[in-house]
C-alpha cells in the first residue's frame, strides 16, 4: 500500500460533507471499493478524504405512493436482500447479483457506482431503463436531476464540487411492470461486465398500453436508450418476427469503442439482439 | 494422510516471506521503463536523492554484472537499452514503502526510442529491429546454439528419415499454425526477496523461489563469491507454478542492497508489477505439416515452434529446449524435422510455467490431429490410436519407448470409454455439446546432473527429523516424501516431520524443484538416507544385543536377534546410541544421508537425439462442453484425466494436483492471456482485466480422476512425476469438444465467448 499521505473527515451532517468536499483536492469516500485501489495505485492522490459513512442520509429504500427512494449509502449487499426492491424493481436485485464478489457487495454503495460513472457499471444501466432520478446534496439544500443528464461520460458526472450524491429516486407507475438486468463476463467469477442489457415493460399485460424501456451497458460513454428500439416494442403485441427486427434496430446505432478489454464491439453487437430477445422471452411479453 | 503443512496455513501461522521482519529495513521501489525499446541516454536520480526518506538510488552504471547460466545477456538493472516496457532502469531505496516510491517516480530518464518487434514472426523477419546487437559476444552454455545479427538466440533441432520423400507418398497433407499467447501464473503470494550484505563478501537473501540452491548459485557467480559466502533461506512458498523456479528478484534486490551494506533491503512486488517484473510463460506459435496415408497414419512431419521469448533469454531457453524435444507429441513419426526457436521480442520475458514447453506442444499437435481427423473423415479417438506411441517405439530424440514408461494406450481406452457415457444431448435450444479427448506425454528438462540430496535424523522419542531442499509451495511434497522416509524407515508417517524452512547453508542440496520431480527424485535420495540411517541403528542395536547387524529383525518400534525374538530393544533406546548397562555407550546418533542422481541423461547430439529424458509420464485426457451458439460462452461440463503415476503415494494430494493442473488448463483455455497495446504496454496487468477461474467457474464442471498404476522401476516405491501434467492437454481437448460442438476450429487460445462467436460467425470448419 503506497498512498500518499491525505487528511481524512468524517461529518455527521451534509452540510458539513458539502463544505468539506468543496475544499481543492477533496474527495468523497463511501465504500471506497474503486477510491482505494485508484489510490493504492496512485492514480488518485487526493488531499482530503471525506468519508460519508456517518452521515444521516438514510441507508436502505423506501418506497411512497409514486416513487421508490433508493439512498446512496445503501450497499449492494443491502439491495440484493431488500424486499422493497424485490417487490418493485427486481433487475436491480440482478444487477446486485452478478455485483462483484460477496466481499464487495458488502462494502460497495449505490451512490459509490453511480459516481464512479463506468460506461458498464452495475446499476445504471438498470436504473436508466427505470428513468430514475439522481438527488445531490449540496450546501444550497437538495437538487434532483435525471440520471441521464447527470452521466457525462466515463468517470464524469455532474457532480461539482461540494456536492454528493443523497440518493436515487425511482419513480413507481400504477401499472404492472416486469424488468430483468442481464449481462455477460469473461468469466462466471467476479468480473465487470463485458456488455450489459435492462429491459422495464411497463404494462406487460396490455399490448396496446404496454411500453418498452432498453439501456444497455458497455456500448457507450454514457448507457444508451434505444428510443427507435422502445418505440417498436411499445404499444404492440411483439412476436418473434418483430424481435428479429428490434435486435437489428437495437445495435444500429451502436459504435462500441475498440479498445476494450473485455469484449470487442462485433461481439457486443452480435450478443445484444440475442440478449433483447431472451430477455424479453423471459419476461413473458412474447408472443408464442 | 493430512498434510503436514495444513495447520500451518489454515491457522494462519505459516510464515511467508512478507512476514518476516528485520530491523533497520529498507524498501526497494524499481523506476521501469516506458518503452518497449529504446536507447537509454541519461538516468538522473538527483531528483529521488531529494526526496525526504531516500536512502541511495542505483542505476545500471553501479551495477556491472551481467547473469544468465545458459546464455549471459541479462543485466538486471538496464544500462545502454531497454527492451521492454516494465525493465527496472533505476531502484531506491527508502526508509520505507512510500519515500522509495516517490523517489522512483522522481527518476529521470532520457531515452531515443527504437523500432520494437512484439510478434514472433515479425522478430524473425529480415529487417526486424535487433533486440540484442551483442548476441554473438554473449557467454553461452555448450549445445546451445545462437544466431547473432538475428533476434533467434537459440534453435534446438532434430530430425530423422527423409521428409521429402515420405511427404510425397503421402495420401494426405495437412498444414496449421497454432498459437498459444503469453500468460502470468498468479502465485497467491507475490514474488518478493530481502537481501543483506554482512559486509562486501557476506550476503544472506531470503526470497519466495523455488530453488534455494540454484539462486544461491546465480547470486555468487553474480557476484564473483565462493557458495559458502551466500546464504538463501526460504519459508513458506505461496504457489510457484514454476514461475519462481530460476531466479527473479534475487540479483536485482541483491545487486540494490550492496549499495547498503549493512541494511537490509526488501522488495515484494505489487500484484500488477508481477505481471512484468517477474517471468510469464508460454507464447508459441507452431506451424505443423504432417503427411498421413489413406487410414490416417502419420508419415512425416515437419514442426517448427517459435517461442515469444520476451527480451532476455536465460529463463526460457530450456522451456524452448523441453518443447523441441517432444515436438511431434505422443506420436509414432517415421520421419521428422523439427525445430524449435527461442526468439527476442520486446516484451517481458518468459520462463518456466507449470508443463514446461510441453502445453504448447500439445496444443498445436492436438489441435492438428483434430483437423487431420476432420479432413480425412475419422473419428478423432481412432486416429489416435492408430498413431499412438507403442513399447518398442522411438521418441523424437531417439529413445526407445519403454513398457513401464506407463500405459499411454490404457489411458486413451479408459477416456474413448468416460466418453462414451457422456450426455450430449444440449440442455436447451441453441445450445450445442460436444466431447473430445488428447493424450499427453510429459518429462522433465533437467540438467544432466540434476541430483538431490536429503538426511533423516532419528531422535530419541522415536520420531525423525527430516531435512530436503526441494520446496513445499502447495504441491504437498513435504507430506509425501515425509511418507516416503516413513516407508523406508518402517516408522508410521506421523513420526516424520519435515524441516519447514530451507537454509542453504544448512539445509541438504538440491539442483531445482522443477519438473514434478520432488517425489521421484528427492523420494529417491531419502530412500538411500534411510538405508544409511538404518545401518546406523542395527549398528547400535547390534552393539546393545550383542548380536550381528545382520541377525537382527526389525519392526520400526523395536530390533530383535532373529535367533531369539524375546532378546530384543526397543528403537528409542538404540536412536542415538548402544548405552550399556554399566552406562558406557557405543555406536552414535542414527542419521542418514542419502542422494540421487538419475544417471544417463545426456546432452542432445548434433541431429538433437540422445538420452534427453530421465523419465516419462502419459495419460490422456478428455472434456464435455457445451456452447450457447447465439453468445459464444463455453461450459466445460466435464473435465477428465487418466494419468499413469505408478504407485500413488498419497491419493488426496496426487488427486488434487491433478484437479489444480486441470483448472489452470481450463483457465489457459478459457480465458487467459496477456494483451499488449500497440506501444508494447501490457495492458491488463492486474486481476480486472487477467482473469483466473474461480470457484464460480468451476461450480458446473464434474473435475474426474482416474488413476493408472504401471510401477515406476526408477521411482521410489514405483511412484512417478504428476505435479504439471494435468495441464498438458486440457486446453486442446476442451477446443476439440467445441470443434465436435459447433464444426469451428479454433486454433488460437484462449476461446473466449468473442473468438467462439466469431468462428461461428465466419462458419469456419466445416
Amino acid at each position: 500500500m503506497t498512498f500518499e499521505p491525505y487528511r481524512y473527515e468524517r461529518p455527521t451532517t451534509v452540510e458539513e460533507a458539502c463544505a468539506l468536499l468543496a475544499e481543492p483536492g477533496a474527495v468523497a469516500l463511501a465504500g471506497g471499493t474503486d477510491l482505494l485501489l485508484e489510490m493504492r495505485l496512485r492514480e488518485r492522490r487526493p488531499s482530503l478524504v471525506v468519508d460519508l459513512k456517518s452521515l444521516p442520509t438514510p441507508r436502505g429504500v423506501a418506497v411512497t405512493q409514486d416513487r421508490v427512494e433508493i439512498g446512496a449509502l445503501t450497499t449492494v449487499t443491502d439491495l440484493l436482500h431488500d424486499e422493497i426492491v424485490a417487490d418493485t424493481y427486481p433487475c436491480l436485485v440482478d444487477a446486485a447479483r452478478v455485483f462483484a464478489c460477496a466481499e464487495i457487495r458488502h462494502r460497495a454503495t449505490l451512490g459509490g457506482n453511480l459516481a464512479n460513472a463506468s460506461p458498464g457499471a452495475e446499476f445504471t444501466v438498470p436504473l436508466m431503463a427505470l428513468d430514475a432520478d439522481v438527488v445531490v446534496a449540496n450546501t444550497d439544500g437538495v437538487r434532483t436531476e435525471p440520471l441521464a443528464t447527470f452521466l457525462r461520460g466515463p468517470g464524469r458526472t455532474t457532480l461539482q464540487p461540494g456536492e454528493l450524491i443523497a440518493g436515487v429516486s425511482i419513480p413507481l407507475r400504477e401499472v404492472e411492470h416486469r424488468c430483468a438486468y442481464v449481462r455477460r463476463a469473461r468469466t462466471r467469477g467476479m468480473d465487470l461486465a463485458s456488455v450489459s442489457l435492462a429491459v422495464v415493460v411497463h404494462g406487460a399485460d396490455d399490448p396496446a398500453a404496454r411500453e418498452v424501456a432498453i439501456s444497455m451497458g458497455a456500448v457507450a460513454p454514457v448507457p444508451p436508450r434505444p428510443a427507435s428500439t422502445e418505440a417498436m416494442l411499445s404499444g404492440c403485441a411483439i412476436d418473434e418476427a418483430l424481435l428479429h427486427r428490434a435486435g437489428r434496430d437495437l445495435v444500429a446505432d451502436l459504435a462500441p469503442r475498440a479498445s476494450s478489454l473485455r469484449a470487442t464491439p462485433g461481439y457486443k453487437l452480435a450478443v445484444l439482439p440475442a440478449l433483447l430477445g431472451r430477455t424479453l422471452r423471459g419476461l413473458g411479453v412474447v408472443e408464442p | 494422510m493430512p498434510r503436514q503443512d495444513g495447520p500451518d496455513k489454515v491457522t494462519g501461522s505459516a510464515q511467508f516471506l512478507d512476514d518476516l521482519r528485520f530491523p533497520g529495513l529498507l524498501h526497494a521501489a524499481v523506476h521501469r521503463s516506458p518503452h518497449a525499446h529504446a536507447r537509454v541516454l541519461d538516468v538522473r536520480t538527483a531528483g529521488a536523492e531529494a526526496v525526504d526518506g531516500v536512502w541511495a538510488t542505483v542505476t545500471g552504471e553501479q551495477v556491472d554484472q551481467r547473469i544468465g547460466e545458459a546464455i549471459r545477456d541479462h543485466r538486471v538493472i538496464a544500462r545502454g537499452k531497454v527492451r521492454f516496457v516494465g525493465e527496472p532502469v533505476a531502484v531506491v531505496l527508502g526508509r520505507d514503502r512510500l519515500a522509495a516510491v516517490r523517489g522512483a517516480e522522481a527518476v529521470q530518464v532520457d531515452y531515443q526510442p527504437l523500432p520494437a518487434v512484439f510478434d514472433v514472426d515479425e522478430a524473425q523477419a529480415a529487417d526486424a529491429p535487433l533486440i540484442h546487437e551483442e548476441l554473438g559476444s554473449y557467454a553461452i552454455r555448450p549445445t546451445f546454439h545462437p544466431r547473432p545479427g538475428t533476434n533467434v538466440y537459440h534453435a534446438y533441432r532434430a530430425r530423422r528419415g527423409d521428409v521429402p520423400a515420405a511427404m510425397a507418398a503421402a495420401d494426405h497433407v495437412v498444414e496449421g499454425v497454432y498459437d498459444f499467447p503469453h500468460i502470468a501464473h498468479v502465485q497467491l503470494e507475490p514474488h518478493g526477496a530481502v537481501a543483506l550484505w554482512r559486509n562486501r563478501d557476506q550476503l544472506t537473501v531470503w526470497c519466495s523461489a523455488q530453488s534455494p540452491h540454484l539462486v544461491r548459485h546465480v547470486l555468487a557467480d553474480q557476484f564473483g563469491l565462493p557458495l559458502t559466502a551466500v546464504q538463501v533461506i526460504v519459508p513458506y512458498l505461496g504457489g510457484g507454478f514454476g514461475g519462481k523456479s530460476d531466479t527473479t528478484l534475487e540479483p536485482l534486490v541483491a545487486a540494490a542492497a550492496r549499495q547498503v551494506i549493512g541494511r537490509p533491503v526488501r522488495l515484494v512486488l505489487s500484484r500488477e508489477e508481477m505481471f512484468y517484473g517477474s517471468v510469464l510463460g508460454r507464447g508459441c506459435r507452431a506451424r505443423i505439416r504432417s503427411g498421413h496415408d489413406a487410414e490416417g497414419r502419420l508419415l512425416a512431419e515437419t514442426v517448427t515452434l517459435s517461442f515469444s521469448c520476451g527480451a532476455y533469454g536465460e529463463y526460457g531457453i530450456n522451456v524452448v529446449e523441453g518443447a523441441g524435444h517432444v515436438a511431434l507429441g505422443t506420436y509414432r513419426v517415421p520421419a521428422f524435422e523439427v525445430e524449435s526457436r527461442a526468439v527476442y521480442t520486446n516484451t517481458p520475458f518468459i520462463g518456466a510455467f507449470r508443463g514446461y514447453g510441453h502445453p504448447e506442444v500439445h496444443w498445436a499437435m492436438e489441435r492438428h490431429m483434430d483437423h487431420v481427423a476432420d479432413r480425412l473423415g475419422l473419428d478423432p479417438a481412432e486416429l489416435r490410436r492408430r498413431n499412438l506411441l507403442r513399447t518398442g517405439d522411438r521418441h523424437a530424440t531417439g529413445q526407445v519407448v519403454e513398457a513401464d514408461n506407463g500405459d499411454l494406450g490404457g489411458c486413451l481406452e479408459v477416456l474413448a470409454d468416460r466418453l462414451a457415457d457422456a450426455d450430449l444431448a444440449p440442455s436447451g435450444p441453441r445450445r450445442a455439446r460436444g466431447a473430445a479427448l488428447c493424450p499427453l506425454m510429459k518429462a522433465p528438462v533437467m540438467a544432466t546432473n540434476a541430483s538431490s540430496t536429503a538426511t533423516l535424523r532419528l531422535n530419541a522419542d522415536g520420531t525423525v527429523d527430516l531435512a530436503v531442499s526441494g520446496t513445499e509451495m502447495g504441491q504437498g511434497s513435504w507430506t509425501a516424501l515425509a511418507q516416503i522416509a516413513a516407508e523406508a524407515l518402517a516408522v508410521e508417517p506421523h513420526r516424520v516431520h519435515t524441516a519447514r524452512a530451507i537454509d542453504t547453508t544448512t539445509s541438504p542440496y538440491e539442483w531445482q524443484t522443477v519438473g514434478s520431480t520432488s517425489t521421484w527424485k528427492v523420494g529417491r535420495a531419502i530412500r538411500a538416507a534411510a538405508e544409511d540411517l538404518l545401518v546406523r541403528l542395527r549398528t547400535n542395536a547390534a552393539l546393545k544385543l550383542r548380536v550381528s547387524p545382520d541377525l537382527l529383525g526389525y519392526d520400526g518400534h523395536h530390533l530383535w536377534d532373529l535367533d531369539d525374538p524375546d532378546h530384543r530393544v526397543p528403537v528409542t533406546a538404540v536412536a542415538l546410541n548402544a548405552v550399556h548397562d554399566d552406562g558406557r555407550a557405543e555406536g552414535g546418533p542414527a542419521a542418514g544421508y542419502g542422494t540421487f542422481t538419475p544417471h544417463g541423461i545426456t546432452w542432445p547430439d548434433d541431429e538433437g537425439r540422445g538420452n534427453l529424458a530421465g523419465e516419462w509420464t502419459v495419460g490422456c485426457q478428455g472434456a464435455v462442453v457445451e456452447v450457447d451458439l447465439d453468445t459464444g460462452e463455453l461450459d466445460v461440463l466435464q473435465l477428465i484425466t487418466a494419468i499413469d503415476v505408478g504407485t500413488v503415494v498419497n491419493p488426496d494430494l496426487a488427486r488434487g494436483q491433478i484437479v489444480g493442473a486441470m483448472v489452470q488448463g481450463m483457465g489457459s483455455a478459457l480465458m487467459e492471456q496477456v494483451v499488449y497495446g500497440a506501444d508494447g504496454v501490457l495492458r491488463n496487468a492486474g486481476l480486472t482485466d487477467y482473469k483466473i477461474p474461480t470457484p464460480e467457474d468451476l461450480r458446473d464442471t464434474k473435475l474426474d480422476v482416474e488413476f493408472l498404476t504401471t510401477p515406476f522401476p526408477h521411482g521410489p516405491f514405483g511412484a512417478r512425476c504428476l505435479g504439471e501434467h494435468a495441464i498438458v492437454s486440457v486446453p486442446p481437448a476442451i477446443a476439440n469438444a467445441v470443434r465436435q460442438a459447433i464444426g469451428c476450429h479454433i486454433d488460437r487460445l484462449p476461446l473466449t465467448p468473442d473468438a467462439i462467436l466469431a468462428a461461428l460467425s465466419e462458419g469456419r470448419g466445416r
